[in-house]
């Protein structure tokens, strides 16, 4: 085996040659590029592109360039049968001549790439060329032995150099296939591309040794056969155990997790993005993605979750599987990821891609729906801003931004995943995280949507129809000039009364809605209330300059209405106001709060029509009579340092609740050390373990 | 399926191709130290006969054993003491001559510079030559020169001699095959240049469709087999012995070939009017008659019982 490698290495030794020539080249081009007089007339950033895009090539080529001569010139030469008539075993020859292409290869490779790299590396660096290193070994890998496999059985240069191509995007298409469907056919969690080609490696390698020592391709018979077929079952048998393997050191497990974070609970259940600390194997880009995008991920794996509250039973388990939302009924999931790195577009940052959105049936673990429906071809800055599903569990709402329009964005899917409706809606900017410009109708089969005039429009997502059922003009109030700029919409549980809360544009101080009453008095904000049916309500509350309403919230009865707004401008809020209405009554009543805050302050309606208001680490409970009172005691130590999650079907309170304060990480604010779901009644200030 | 006075014994060896039967049933016997001449028209079988000696490729069925090792047992140390060079082999066109005895050297346990240097020398090929400039007799020089660099036991020359000059081929003959002989090693030589092999065979094997259709010493073989003609005055019906082959009738005399011939052949095809004589056959008129009768038998279906194989039939 060592007479092999060494004949092969010295005979080889010219390609590692080739291999310096080639980098030189991409280097030439470069500096000529570069420093020569055409760089007035190329963009530089093309040129290091291209620099990048040349060295890529570069291992390709040669790795296939050396597997397919590896045993293939051999056979075109003649000198074969020399060979197989010297006092060595096939396995000998194969394995001297295989580790001398490998070495051949990475000689050939190192240098092309090293010289090269170094000289350019300005330019690699600005286009993240090894960030894609690993890639580019796997695909050389792949590449090589492909080659390796085809040109033993074929025998021919051409004819491997070809088939390995061939091969190689073959076995991407597998991957690409198995990872968009592979969920319906091996379960969560889904494995990346890489990992489905690196399982092709063990069949090519055992199909290139078993078509040599089997075979006699080297006399000009090809028997290829035999050779496929057991590099097929081998990598259809490495595809099972490598997922298993892969599947066992990404497993989710429970003991494991120690922060949960993004939880939405549900009538139902409850989601939980949940993060867990993990070994540093690299194998999704998603998860180097999440990674590289949030110091708050730092070296873990982050999970969606789909839970029973009452049995904290896990009824789906998703690796890397961004936002989650559960159905009502608790039957179904959806989830949606963003795969790409957001990338400044100009004005702002937004991905490249639309979010894969998958929808899945929880009684079967299924995936039932896994596409792109907000691709780029709908929309490029398909952010996901917030998933709401339909109250039958019929439809599930995807709110997105769409920057070029300054308009929300909404889209409605059916359980299929197919897009039902698509409607535009006001302007984004105004709408946090959790306010909402539209809402579903009681029967969930017709959404009630703002728009940028103050109007309220009713959209049957069955049939497609649309009217207006509402607008500031109706109820009596000047619009001429109002400019919708934040807000919310909310239905009552009963289905009988919409609450809109708008406020006009405070940037530019613009007069926006005048009550008659008050003789064009300028106003901020204003909170109505109407009838879906009919149409007909009136202004409950009207806010000075300084107020804006931000959230609305109805109780459980639908008794009553709370409003939570902040005074001061967008970034900080002197104080909060929060406006109690009660059915039956004109006007609400103001309730105003003594706390310090930024941002759009949590709030949630708890079972017994309370509302409960977080800003700024306090925690308030307004009474149906529009009484605050502060939580203290046990109660606000059980509160303290969590996140409202919702209420859970049996009118808990559930919060996310981590250990220690919020920090800044690498200038991320808010960054929560390790955290867990907890129920607490308000109360008595018992907190219970939830989840993990 | 051993004996130890042979370097070379094969069983019922068969080889397909597909449909084609490239080896059919061979039975070959070659003794040590014999210089065997293994003959046969294209495409009989020769070249896989090598092949399966040396389990380049595997026999469909049957068995061979070459110096005590079973080909598809023990095939590397089978190569380890077998010298083998095919016709027309090409070599690694980048390597000198003196890189490519060092690699072969490398190759095997033992190893004869000398024997080496000495056939080289005398053709006087340059041993710092690449091997790719050298002509195609030169490499084929450097060839046999190489394969004998490790003393095999058997030294296989597959049509190897083809494409040498007239000297070369005498140097090689002299220089190579003599001083193996001389050492008591065997050669097996294919090839169609049946002058050579009368030269410097002692047994000889006739392959012909697969088949190996005679096998003996040459001596025994010009022996038996031998030439009759039969005069008679007319037409006579003269009765030709079974087994014979290539028969001729014509006006005043019959023509035939026979393998086993004994002199009383001669007395009992004698008669009234009648006389037979009893012609010596060259080797080259053995391979042909034997040839062309066993292709004719084949065509009108007779297949490899016109004449068997005395010693495994």
């Amino acid at each position: 085996m060592r007479r092999v490698f060494a004949k092969e290495w010295k005979q080889g030794q010219m390609i590692a040659l080739f291999g310096l020539l080639m980098g030189g080249l991409v280097v030439a081009l470069w500096g000529i590029f570069t420093v020569a007089y055409v760089k007035n007339w190329i963009d530089q950033e093309n040129v290091n592109g291209f620099c990048g895009a040349m060295f890529y090539l570069v291992p390709l080529i040669l790795a296939i360039f050396v597997g397919a001569g590896l045993f293939a010139a051999e056979v075109e030469r003649g000198t074969m049968p020399l060979l197989l008539t010297l006092p060595f075993s096939r396995r000998q020859v194969w394995v001297g001549k295989t580790l001398a292409g490998l070495a051949l290869m990475l000689s050939a490779v190192a240098m092309a790439i090293v010289p090269g790299a170094i000289a350019t590396r300005p330019a690699l660096e600005e286009v993240s060329f090894w960030q894609f290193a690993p890639e580019l070994a796997l695909a050389s890998a792949l590449l090589y032995f492909g080659a390796l496999f085809w040109s033993t059985v074929l025998a021919s240069i051409v004819s491997a150099f070809l088939s390995a191509i061939a091969t190689g995007i073959g076995l991407v298409l597998v991957g690409v296939a198995l990872m968009v469907f592979g969920g319906r056919l091996f379960g969560p969690p889904l494995l990346d591309i890489e990992v489905w080609a690196l399982a092709a490696i063990p069949g090519l390698i055992a199909g290139s040794y078993l078509g040599f020592v089997r075979g006699e391709a080297f006399l000009g018979r090809r028997r290829w056969r035999m050779p496929l077929i057991v590099a097929l079952a081998i990598y259809l048998v490495t595809m099972v155990v490598l997922g298993g393997f892969a599947r066992s050191l990404t497993g989710y497990d429970r003991s494991q997790v120690n922060k949960v974070g993004s939880a939405t609970v549900t009538g139902s259940g409850g989601v939980v993005s949940a993060l867990t600390y993990a070994s540093p194997v690299r194998l999704t880009r998603e998860a180097e993605v999440k990674l590289s995008r949030g110091a708050t991920a730092g070296n873990r794996r982050v999970y969606s979750v789909a839970l029973d509250l009452d049995t904290g039973k896990e009824l789906l388990i998703r690796r890397e599987a961004g936002v989650a939302a559960v159905s009502p009924d608790g039957k179904h999931a959806v989830l949606l990821t963003e795969p790409r790195p957001l990338t400044w577009r100009g004005e702002n940052w937004g991905p490249s891609d639309g979010p894969i959105v998958e929808i899945w049936d929880l009684s079967r673990n299924r995936m039932t729906y896994r596409g792109v429906p907000i691709g780029p071809t709908a929309g490029r800055y398909a952010r996901i801003q917030s998933i709401k599903w339909s109250p039958d569990s019929r439809w599930v709402g995807i709110t997105t931004p769409q920057l070029e329009s300054n308009r929300l964005r909404v889209l409605f899917l059916g359980l299929d995943g197919r897009v039902a409706r698509e409607v535009n809606t006001v302007e984004w900017y105004g709408y946090g995280d959790r306010g909402d410009a539209w809402s579903f109708a009681p029967g969930g089969d017709a959404v009630y949507a703002l728009d940028g005039e103050g109007a309220v429009t009713r959209y049957e997502l069955a049939v497609g129809a649309s009217r207006k059922v509402w607008s500031m003009a109706a109820a009596g109030l000047d619009t001429g000039d109002w400019f919708a700029r934040d807000g919310d919409i909310a239905l009552s549980p009963n289905g009988k009364q919409v609450a809109v809360a708008l406020t006009a544009n405070a940037r530019h101080e613009r007069r926006a809605v005048t009550e008659p009453a008050q003789n064009r008095q300028a106003l901020r904000s204003v909170i109505a209330v109407f009838q879906p049916d009919t149409g007909q309500g009136h202004v409950v509350a009207t806010f000075d300059e300084l107020v804006r309403a931000r959230r609305l919230v109805w109780s459980g009865d639908s008794t009553t209405l709370y409003c939570v707004s902040t005074v001061g401008d967008q970034w900080g809020s002197a104080r909060d106001r929060v406006a109690v209405w009660r059915v039956g009554q004109e006007r609400a009543k103001l309730v105003m709060l003594p706390v310090r805050g930024m941002g759009i302050p949590e709030a949630i309606a708890l079972a017994d029509g309370r509302l409960i208001e977080k800003q700024w680490k306090q925690h308030w409970l307004i009474g149906k009579d529009g009484s605050a009172t502060r939580v203290s005691g046990a109660t606000e130590e059980a509160l303290a340092n969590t996140q409202i999650a919702g209420v859970d079907r049996h009118g808990r309170l559930i919060v996310e609740k981590w250990q220690g304060e919020e920090r800044w990480v690498h200038g991320v604010p808010g960054v929560r050390p390790a955290s867990y779901l907890a129920a607490v009644d308000v109360d008595t200030g018992k907190l219970t373990k939830v989840y993990p | 399926m051993s004996d130890t006075s042979l370097a070379i014994l094969t069983e019922n060896l068969t080889r397909r191709f597909g449909r084609l039967r490239a080896l059919d049933g061979v039975n070959a016997h070659v003794p040590k130290g014999a210089i065997y001449g293994l003959m046969g028209p294209n495409g009989a079988g020769k070249t896989t006969f090598v092949r399966v000696l040396l389990n380049l490729i595997n026999p469909t069925s049957g068995g061979a054993v070459v110096l005590g090792h079973d080909v598809t047992k023990e095939p590397v140390e089978v190569r380890r003491r077998v010298g083998h060079v095919a016709a027309l082999q090409p070599l690694w066109d980048w390597m000198t001559v003196r890189d490519f005895a060092e690699f072969m050297r490398g190759c095997y346990p033992k190893w004869n510079p000398e024997a080496v240097s000495t056939v080289l020398d005398r053709i006087g090929i340059d041993q710092a030559a690449t091997l790719g400039v050298l002509s195609r007799g030169q490499r084929a020089i450097v060839s046999i020169a190489v394969a004998v660099g490790h003393e095999p036991d058997l030294l296989i020359l597959d049509e190897a001699l083809t494409g040498l000059d007239p000297i070369a081929r005498r140097e090689v003959l002299r220089n190579v095959i003599d001083a193996m002989q001389a050492e008591g090693r065997t050669v097996l030589i294919t090839g169609q240049d049946i002058a050579d092999m009368e030269r410097i065979c002692d047994h000889v094997g006739f392959l012909v469709k697969g088949r190996l259709v005679l096998e003996a010493t040459l001596d025994d073989l010009k022996s038996r087999v031998k030439r009759i003609r039969v005069e008679h005055p007319g037409e006579s019906e003269v009765q030709v012995p079974v087994g014979a082959f290539q028969v001729e009738r014509r006006l005043r005399e019959t023509v035939f070939t026979v393998e086993n011939y004994t002199p009383d052949l001669l007395v009992s095809l004698d008669g009234p009017g009648r006389r037979a004589v009893a012609t010596d056959l060259s080797l080259e008129d053995i391979f042909i008659d034997l040839a062309q009768a066993h292709m004719t038998a084949d065509t009108a279906g007779a297949g490899g019982k016109l004449l068997p194989n005395g010693r495994s039939a």
